[in-house]
């Protein structure tokens, strides 16, 4: 029988609502596990253990009294420290905030309040979330390896059971990557569902906030309370909030796959590329279509978010920049200064080429008729941390910093709903994931895909494939 | 400034180009970093400028970003 902190959000929600489980017993079994392994994984910046263990008496007295708020009521969740929570210090992992305290939760924080989540910390970022890495935390698979970033915190603390589900960032991959490396579901909403109020913003125009969860129905339920307009947040859309767990266990007969013959499938682990492939067999097996599919121009996928996101992002950084440029770390302030070389006329450039890719992508999409692209999320497992490169035979390397972010790209470019599902383990035990990306606003889509993918990640893991939502075991090397 | 001040035959950004554009914005870069910023621009500047050699004749920005597709 698993661990309390070993549930996935859906099975601990049903013992709620059942009365079995308490939010009390929930979240004391959930800081437990964090008092017994965050010295080594380091995914929280902070612990919020005694406003966690309140609010969760106030949960479970409001649940005993019948005042039932819905699924999420009385679930710990960890918020990474980019995104600002009343009265609780939000630094998004540097020095230049150290001593910022929000007066106010940020919209996602106040929804999910809302919803009675319990709050239990803090956690860490690459700092500004302005890499790939997350530098202060350790992999819960194998601490000597990297989490990848830059929701680095969130991912972890998700895969080790310090929370039953988180939310992070993603600008240009930084909630898939960590999750894809930590071995749980992460999910980039369509751009514009979910409000960015009281983020911190790495690049405007391609910052999403989104679940980290251990399944995909966990990041479904989630979304249904994170996604909404909101009119302090000029991106937010003010599309239809669907039901996005609607249909999610219908299974992919007749969907049609786009799977890359460029780009995707270039530079790629060979064993993650078997073990996509053979996720893919599998949606196939469940009546799938393949549908093989060139990217067009993804030769610059690269130079554009690079030449809009650098200005963006010192853009935001242009105040603190001058005037307390020694408390960023010398990586980042080296960005945000090398940012500020970029000509006005490269930035709207970078803007026009994003339009024409969109545009490329979108052709590509609508002749071939594909629902989805399926990709892998990360083209290696999580490397070494204290030798953060990949070689191939060839001789060439490539770094985790570059190298990871560089099949989410176009999840960010374009905005489009897109979903990191586990796909199994590497013969070295570190877990592998794959991407799935679908039409704009068809988050639900995406959602049945990976579920379907899950399903029979379950089945081989000698779970019963029938339940509706089972969990394999995490984390095993910090039992 | 002439374009071969501010540029080498690669199309990087040359330390006196980094040196004169953060000072008209106002950004103070030690001048022991000059040459090392200069050299962290140098990738960054080279794949805009293999940007700025595709044409992409009328396609405008959008001035707000809109995943929609219709």
């Amino acid at each position: 029988m698993a661990h309390l902190h070993e549930l996935s959000l859906v099975e601990a929600s049903a013992r709620i609502a059942s009365g079995s489980l308490t939010p009390l017993e929930l979240t004391e079994a959930v800081l437990a596990r964090i008092a017994a392994v965050d010295g080594v994984v380091g995914a929280f910046v902070t612990v919020t253990a005694e406003e966690a263990l309140r609010e969760a008496a106030l949960a479970t007295a409001e649940i005993v009294a019948g005042s039932y708020r819905g699924p999420l009521h009385g679930i710990p969740v960890a918020y990474k420290d980019l995104i600002d929570t009343a009265g609780v210090a939000t630094t998004a992992s540097s020095r230049v905030r150290e001593h910022h305290v929000p007066e106010a939760d940020a919209a996602v924080v106040a929804a999910l309040k809302r919803a009675g989540m319990v709050m239990v910390g803090k956690t860490h970022t690459h700092e500004f979330a302005y890499g790939g890495v997350t530098p202060t935390t350790r992999n819960p698979w194998d601490p000597g390896r990297m989490v990848g970033g830059s929701s680095g915190g969130s991912a972890a603390a998700v895969s080790y059971g310090g929370a039953l589900a988180a939310v992070g960032t993603d600008t240009a991959g930084s909630i898939r990557i960590p999750a894809s490396l930590c071995g749980v579901v992460g999910f980039k909403p369509t751009y514009g569902r979910v409000s960015r109020t009281g983020v911190a913003s790495l690049a405007w125009s391609l910052d999403h906030v989104g679940p980290l969860a251990r399944t995909v129905t966990d990041a479904a339920w989630m979304l249904n309370a994170m996604a909404g307009h909101d009119v302090r947040d000029p991106g937010s859309v003010t599309a239809r909030v669907q039901d996005f767990a609607a249909g999610i266990d219908d299974g992919v007969e007749g969907l049609r796959l786009g799977i890359p013959v460029n780009y995707f499938t270039e530079r790629i682990d060979p064993e993650t590329a078997r073990m996509v492939a053979a996720a893919v067999a599998t949606l196939v097996e469940q009546g799938a279509v393949v549908v093989p599919m060139e990217i067009p121009q993804a030769e610059h996928f690269g130079a554009v978010i690079t030449g809009i996101m650098m200005p963006e992002a010192s853009a935001y950084h242009r105040r603190t920049l001058r005037d307390t440029p020694e408390l960023y770390t010398d990586e980042v302030r080296g960005l945000l200064e090398v940012g500020e070389t970029i000509l006005a006329t490269d930035y709207i450039d970078a803007l026009r080429f994003r339009q024409s890719l969109k545009a490329a992508w979108r052709d590509a999409v609508v002749a071939l008729d594909v629902d989805v692209v399926v990709t892998p999320t990360v083209f290696t497992t999580a490397l070494p941390a204290d030798d953060p490169v990949y070689r191939w035979d060839d001789g060439r390397v490539d770094s985790a910093s570059v190298g990871y972010g560089r099949l989410s790209i176009p999840g960010n470019l374009f905005g489009l709903p897109t979903l990191q599902v586990p796909c199994g383990f590497s013969t070295s035990g570190l877990p592998v994931g794959v991407q799935i990306m679908g039409r704009p606003f068809a988050d639900q889509t995406v959602l049945r895909v990976g579920r379907s993918v899950e399903r029979v990640q379950a089945a081989s893991a000698g779970e019963d494939p029938a339940a509706p939502h089972t969990v394999p075991a995490r984390a095993p090397g910090l039992q | 400034m002439s374009n071969d001040a501010i540029r080498d035959d690669a199309g990087h950004p040359l330390a006196a180009f980094v040196e004169a554009v953060t000072a008209q914005a106002g950004l103070v870069v030690p001048s022991d970093r000059v040459q090392g910023l200069a050299a962290a621009a140098a990738p960054v500047h080279a794949s805009l400028r293999a940007l700025a050699a595709v044409r992409l004749d009328d396609i405008a920005p959008a001035t707000s970003f809109d995943p929609a597709w219709d």
